[in-house]
């Protein structure tokens, strides 16, 4: 868990630290669809430049990037020689059975191979730039036309940051109860498959009575200091449009301008 | 002074109990008052803490609120009127930072967000949290969390403060950090504070005490009323305070000291003068 790097919060004082999440939501979600435009070397190119120009601008090292794909590096590299070997057409200059290589199955698997390192990089930024907090506003804010339809924006956006807040103390929690069950003579990760899973148990059931304690706990605590649903409450925290996250967007734009234009040239 | 809570004959059974949790429970507590309710574990205390504030629906009984009585009507302006403040800090937080945190009740109240911002500064700065309210409170100490629950309880600048064991999970220097704060408040905005502790210390400065046991009060008084019988004390579980023990060893060893209780400058005076005579 701890090499994990997507979904891990680093602070920093940089541009991209400073916009809006809002912003950084929609800009990345705009990407993913962005990169499956790319469908030659100049528009890889392209957009390749302007990944690396963000995680620049970002002042976190490539080098964390890099690492934050290690994790993952099995997965793409399968994915990526499955194409390889099946992308039909080309004439391959080496064939065994269904298995086949061309220079376009070469490049083909080459380019989706970037493709997968720009999707992990611009999320990794998106992750690494802002924090759970301002993730969960700005998923309230996207989500707020649903709100026509009846669907409970509010309580979703609180239940979604209690949610975030409590992922430590629960984790606390866990190591607490391994250990105490550890203590008492219980073999965490040993043994075969079935008694593994049966180790689970002990941690899971106090795990599972604790957090209703909390619930408990903390609905009391809600209750006393006078909520009562999301109905004619106001809002501590604001988030602020600047200018700087109108321009975001507008570069993400010119981007996809850009790889149009080379696509069809 | 107006009585500023009135209990009269309340019970409250919880589902599937045998006995009620309060049983016939009557008291009545007069404004800008510091009450200390003790009692063994499970005589009814947190109850009757949450039946206050409406948080549990009594069975029988009236309660009154600043001379209005408590319905299921008038429960959320009621509420408005009492802060509770809870055991385990870590279980009460709703906010991601100490401020949002402090600010959830005003939130809650629909107040605009300049008022909001106002108060949450005032009340961190009672509490002398200000330079951590942007950090989450995952990150505070014991102490620290305590003080950010009270700040936001007294963001919403409520007449009576329940505190339910707050002090319980603190070392010895958080919780008397935590009571000087409390009596500060106490006297500057001149609010009731109802506190169930078995700290001696929270105890001794009260200035009238409730004993509960089994569901019911059975002596109410001020701290030398209640302190004045040691025998009596060990029975109702209660342990007596560190200058009474020493004035009951004194007696015992031989040195005419007053069996009533004393505090520790009456006690330190007492003996002073017994020296002088002898």
């Amino acid at each position: 868990m701890g090499k994990l790097i997507i979904g891990r919060y680093l602070p920093g004082d940089s541009l991209i630290h400073h916009l809006d999440p809002r912003g950084k939501f929609v800009g990345t979600f705009l990407f993913v669809l962005i990169v499956f435009l790319a469908n030659n070397w100049e528009t890889y190119l392209l957009l390749t430049a302007f990944v690396l120009l963000a995680v620049k601008l970002s002042g976190i090292s490539l080098k964390f990037f890099i690492k934050g794909i290690r994790p993952m590096i099995y997965l793409i590299l399968f994915t990526v020689l499955l194409q390889m070997f099946f992308t039909p057409g080309g004439d391959p200059f080496w064939q065994w059975g269904i298995f086949s290589l061309s220079k376009l199955s070469i490049l083909n698997g080459l380019f989706i191979f970037i493709r997968f390192l720009l999707i992990i990089f611009i999320s990794t930024l998106l992750t690494v730039t802002t924090t759970p907090l301002q993730m969960s506003d700005a998923m309230e804010y996207l989500l707020k036309p649903l709100r026509i339809v009846h669907f409970p924006v509010d309580e979703v956006a609180l239940m979604l940051s209690i949610a975030l807040q409590f992922i430590p103390l629960l984790s606390d929690e866990t190591t607490k109860i391994m250990n105490a069950q550890r203590a008492r003579g219980v073999d965490f990760g040993e043994g075969s498959l079935i008694n593994q899973i049966k180790a689970v148990v002990p941690i899971l059931i106090p795990l599972f009575v604790s957090s209703f304690n909390i619930a408990y706990d903390l609905s009391v605590a809600m209750e006393s200091r006078g909520y009562h649903g999301s109905e004619g409450r106001s809002k501590y925290r604001q988030l602020q449009w600047q200018a700087a996250d109108t321009w975001m967007l507008v570069v993400f734009g010119l981007l996809a301008v850009c790889l149009i234009g080379l696509r069809s040239y | 002074m107006d009585p500023i809570i009135e209990l009269d004959q309340v019970s409250y059974t919880y589902e599937n109990a045998a006995h009620p949790a309060l049983q016939q429970v009557s008291l009545t507590v007069a404004a800008h008052q510091w009450v200390a309710i003790v009692g063994l574990n499970g005589s009814g205390k947190s109850t009757l803490a949450q039946i206050l504030d409406g948080l549990l629906p009594i069975d029988t009984g009236t309660i009154k609120i600043g001379g209005q009585p408590l319905t299921t009507d008038n429960l959320w302006q009621m509420r408005q009127q009492i802060g509770m403040i809870f055991q385990n800090p870590d279980h009460q937080f709703v906010g991601a930072t100490v401020e949002d945190d402090v600010a959830f009740g005003l939130e809650n109240q629909g107040m605009p967000r300049d008022q909001m911002q106002q108060r949450v500064h005032w009340a961190l700065e009672q509490v002398k949290m200000t330079a951590f309210a942007h950090k989450a409170p995952q990150t505070l100490s014991g102490g620290q969390k305590q003080r950010v629950a009270i700040a936001g309880v007294i963001a919403l600048q409520p007449r009576i403060i329940i505190m339910d064991e707050s002090t319980s999970m603190l070392d010895p220097t958080g919780r008397e950090d935590i009571l000087r704060i409390m009596q500060d408040l106490q006297q500057q905005l001149q609010i009731t504070i109802l506190s169930i502790t078995h700290s001696m210390a929270e105890i001794v400065q009260a200035d009238q005490i409730v004993i509960l046991q089994a569901g019911q009060i059975i002596k109410t008084g001020t701290v030398e009323q209640i302190f004045s019988n040691l025998r009596n004390l060990t029975e109702l579980g209660l342990q007596p305070p560190f200058t009474q023990q020493l004035q009951a060893d004194l007696r015992a060893a031989g040195v005419p000291v007053t069996a009533q209780y004393h505090n520790k400058s009456r006690l330190i005076r007492e003996l002073c003068q017994l020296r002088l005579k002898m």
